[in-house]
């Protein structure tokens, strides 16, 4: 009997269990649902939309829910090559957030699946990107100038053609924002180069501004250094000068005999010339080696 | 009768297990559920043993019929000599069920053998490309599986039970599957409801289990037919059926486990421990039990310890009903109150550009591998093998003036390679969990977005010279700016922009000229070169000036000298002459010769002399006594008055 108990009460137990989940179903915080009710969308105020909360349901097929996440959800694709205006490529990468603003046309437009409407978005914000790319210069996308930037109106464009194409999807387009910008390969490599060819000329204007400095320098020392040698070598002639003059005062005592005077230069020259190494030939009649060669003492 | 009764019920279960194995089908793969898929190949194989069994119990009955016929036989004509020992041609249905027992069995156990294998391929395969069951079909795949749990229950232990009679034991090969059939119909109610309830892995889990069940009762099957190779034929010994799995029947019937156990523990004990008050006690409570133990499971379910860096939401059937912070807090049991907890005060990380995910688990443990030095040069955290696409670098706009007036014919740009670490932590919970789906990654997709719009309108040497500090400021204050626009409740914590340079990749490498990364490096050689020129100028300058001051101090001191030397000559000259004037006057030729005499000796004092005392004869004489003259010298003619 006890057994029967137990056995009846797990039974009752899973019977509400069963019960519960056939006659009930919860939507979280973070979802909205649509009811149908053998196969048509239970409205309620012209709104299928069920919000978070308790609600009731019969069993299939007279009842089915579908529910679905109705927070921002956010996709993004391929990096995809497109043109400018001027026909220059660019790869480019969009981003969308979107959300589900009517859960019965989402329904209706994908069955209620988030990757189909992720499939259907691909193609309307591929078709847009391409298109808004095409109306704006490469300069407006890239470049150091800010009036030329038009990134906000490129991405405002392009949200305004995907939300205006998913209009009747029952989603609303919030924001479609560039992700990534770059260049084809083929375009890489020649920017490599370009990038290179510019640091090589920099190394050539460093290197040269360099040599220029160091030549400037070099020239400056050595036209500072003539000029006082120069000036040194002007002073000391001067006063070499005034030496010769101060000098000639004294020499007008040689005025009073100048035979002896001549005499006098001449041996002091003699003496100067015959200081060093001098190898002196003579004859023995020279004075006062003509002693070596006249003994007699008389003779003078 | 009851031969005629068991092959109906075989029959039966047959086209119950049939019609099941079809339902389950369908049911599985509209709910998604590849525990659903394994559950079907078990009652799949179940279908064909039945219908076997079905078959071979046909032919036991048409032998046993065919047996009774012949002793009727026998018995009206009286004569059992006549036909004793008949020939075997007079027992076609006995020939027919051993020619089937000898050639159709074993082929049919290959069969399912082969049938085990493709299921586990089928089932393995839909594994790999595993999702979480779809909750569209749920309930009602949860509906139909419990009813084949009871209906396989109730037919499987009717027919066990009839084949435990003499005669009825092709019903148990069949009556083990709806048995085991059961058992798996009741684990997929319990992977759907898991799933249903937020637990999805459940359903992975269980189809392993039933898997490995497959498994091992194929692997039980080929060792099963190995030894039926080489078992000894005894006539009259009846054998175990080929194609019934004491695997399965140990798992459709644990009753019989339960059995073996006790046995073995009364063996193992030496006394009858099955029969003790415990034991007894334990076998009649265990359902009370385990009852017992689910309702404190659920009742455990009413509250919740949320921890110091945590934060939570409660919903109350699906709709948010309080913010918990952390500490002890009660709720309703499940499935009435459900909590979602959030490390809010944990910082997270991301890193722009950087993908390779073994680089980014691979902890810094300090070893000498670990702490490499990153240069600009070589391969470091950036790219990824996985994801071609994402090996990219980041375009920077140019400043140059030669490229912007060349820009209808180039594309002005540069090119750099970035990872820019990005943390953040949760400002505002309710934002990030109710209003954004995943919002990690939106914030992700933001940040690399105000990267991309930073970098193309600023220039590189700027961006990697002194303006690399205002740009990890502005670059933080635009991404927290983006995120509160669309309330995404975080708080940006940090952004790094030290991993910032030239583009390094094998593209960029060129055996004639390097990398860009390289070329930038250059320049730094080129302007250390330079400024080393420089300074080897300036250290010229140093010498050159100040040198050339000491020679002009030089000369300037040299002619001061000579000049006062000079006059002061001049002077004493002068004076010396006055006195001079004096001795001449007094004996004009004695003063000429005595000075010339004084000055002569005093000025050859070191000269060499030779005197020619016969200038004809050339003698010479030598008064140093030192080195010949030389003979040429001999000729020269000199004047005595000298």
């Amino acid at each position: 009997m006890k057994k029967n108990q137990v056995t009846l009460t797990i039974g009752a137990f899973l019977v509400t269990i069963f019960g519960f989940m056939l006659l009930t179903f919860q939507v979280r915080q973070t979802e909205v649902a649509i009811k149908t009710r053998f196969g048509r969308a239970v409205q309620s105020d012209g709104k299928a939309d069920l919000g978070p909360g308790f609600h009731f349901r019969l069993p299939w097929p007279v009842n089915e829910v579908y529910v679905f996440d109705n927070r921002i959800q956010s996709s993004e694709w391929t990096f995809e090559e497109t043109g400018t205006a001027e026909g220059k490529p660019i790869l480019i990468k969009v981003f969308v957030t979107w959300k589900i603003n009517d859960a019965l046309k989402f329904f209706n437009s994908f069955s209620g699946d988030l990757a189909k409407a992720n499939v259907v978005l691909e193609g309307k914000v591929r078709s847009a990107q391409n298109a808004v790319i095409g109306e704006y210069a490469f300069n407006n996308l890239v470049t150091t100038n800010e009036q030329d930037l038009k990134l906000d109106a490129i991405e405002k464009d392009m949200r305004e053609r995907v939300g205006s194409d998913s209009k009747d999807n029952g989603i609303e387009v919030i924001m479609v924002g560039i992700k990534r910008l770059g260049i084809p390969e083929s375009v890489t490599s020649a920017v490599f180069e370009r990038m290179k060819a510019e640091r090589q000329a920099r190394i050539q204007e460093i290197e040269a501004e360099g040599d220029r400095q160091a030549k400037t320098i070099k020239a400056e020392a050595d036209l500072e250094a003539n000029k006082i040698l120069a000036q040194a070598r002007a002073e000391a002639i001067q006063i070499s000068g005034e030496a010769e003059a101060q000098a000639a005062k004294y020499y007008e005592v040689f005025k009073q005999n100048p035979e002896l005077a001549n005499f006098l230069f001449n041996r002091k020259a003699l003496e100067g010339l015959l200081k060093d190494n001098s190898t002196l030939i003579l004859d023995p009649n020279t004075p006062p080696f003509n002693l070596l060669t006249q003994p007699s003492a008389n003779k003078p | 009768m009851e031969q005629q009764n068991s092959k109906k019920l075989g029959l039966i279960n047959s086209l119950v297990l049939l019609g099941i194995t079809i339902a389950a089908l369908f049911l599985a793969l509209k709910a998604g559920s590849t525990a659903g898929l394994a559950g079907v190949v078990l009652l799949g194989i179940g279908t064909l043993v039945g219908f076997f069994g079905f078959i071979h119990s046909h032919l036991i009955d048409r032998e046993r019929v065919e047996t009774l016929e012949m002793q009727e036989l026998d018995r009206t004509r009286g004569n059992e000599s006549l036909f004793a020992g008949a020939a075997e041609d007079a027992y076609p249905a006995r020939n027919a069920r051993r020619q089937f027992e000898k050639w159709v069995v074993p082929v049919f156990s290959v069969s399912v053998l082969l049938g085990q294998a493709i299921g586990l391929w089928w089932v393995y395969g839909e594994l790999q490309e595993w999702a979480a069951p779809a909750e569209d079909g749920a309930v009602l795949s949860i509906m139909f599986f419990a009813l084949f749990m009871v209906v396989l229950f109730m037919m499987g232990k009717y027919s066990a039970g009839l084949a435990r009679m003499d005669g009825q034991d092709l019903l148990r090969p069949g009556a083990n599957y709806m048995l085991l059939g059961s058992v798996v119909s009741a684990a997929v109610v319990l992977a759907q409801a898991a799933s249903f309830f937020g637990y999805p892995a459940w359903d992975k889990g269980l189809t392993w289990a039933v898997l490995v069940v497959v498994a091992v009762s194929g692997l039980e099957n080929l060792i099963t037919l190995v030894l039926e190779i080489y078992r000894p034929r005894i006539d009259d010994k009846k054998a175990r059926l080929l194609y019934e799995s004491r695997l399965i029947g140990l798992l459709g019937q644990p009753g019989g486990l339960i059995s073996t156990a006790a046995q073995a523990l009364d063996y193992q004990f030496g006394f009858k421990v099955s029969e003790t008050w415990f034991y007894k006690y334990l076998e009649q409570k265990l359902a009370l039990i385990i009852a017992i133990q689910v309702v404190m499971l659920f009742l455990s379910s009413s509250f919740v310890v949320i921890q110091p860096n945590e934060e939570a939401f409660l919903e109350r059937f699906g709709k948010r009903n309080a913010h918990l912070g952390p500490g002890f807090s009660y709720k309703l049991p499940w499935p009435i109150d459900k909590v979602y907890r959030y490390k809010t005060s944990e910082i997270q990380n991301f890193v722009l550009g950087v993908m390779d995910e073994n680089e980014e688990t691979k902890p810094n443990t300090g070893s000498p591998d670990d702490v490499k030095v990153l240069l600009w040069t070589s391969q470091h955290n950036h790219g990824s093998s996985k994801d071609p696409e994402q090996n990219y670098n980041m375009i920077v706009a140019s400043s140059d003036v030669s490229l912007d007036a060349a820009a209808s014919d180039s594309v002005p740009v540069n090119l750099l390679t970035v990872s820019i670490p990005v943390q953040y932590r949760i400002k505002n919970l309710t934002n990030w969990v109710y209003e954004t789906d995943n919002a990690g990654s939106l914030l992700q997709k933001l940040s690399m977005r105000e990267v991309t719009r930073h970098l193309i309108g600023v220039d590189i040497n700027d961006l990697m010279g002194s303006g690399r500090t205002k740009a990890q400021e502005d670059l933080k204050e635009s991404i927290q700016e983006q995120a509160d626009r669309i309330q995404l409740g975080a708080e940006i914590v940090f952004v790094g922009l030290q991993d910032i340079h030239p583009p390094v990749g094998q593209n960029e490498q060129s055996k004639a000229s390097g990398g860009v990364a390289e070329s930038y490096e250059k320049v730094n050689v080129a302007q250390l070169h330079s400024e080393t020129n420089r300074l080897g100028a300036l250290q010229y300058k140093a010498g050159r000036v100040p040198q050339s001051q000491a020679n002009a101090a030089e000369i300037l001191a040299t002619a001061s000298s000579d000049s006062t030397n000079k006059v002061a000559l001049a002077k004493a000259e002068a004076a010396r002459f006055a006195h001079q004037i004096t001795a001449f006057s007094a004996a004009p030729s004695v003063y000429a010769t005595r000075s010339k005499l004084e000055t002569f000796q005093r000025a050859t004092q070191g000269a060499r002399k030779y005197i020619l005392s016969d200038p004809n004869k050339n003698d010479v004489i030598n008064l140093e006594l030192q080195d010949k003259l030389r003979s040429d010298m001999l000729d020269v003619t000199v004047d005595p008055n000298n």
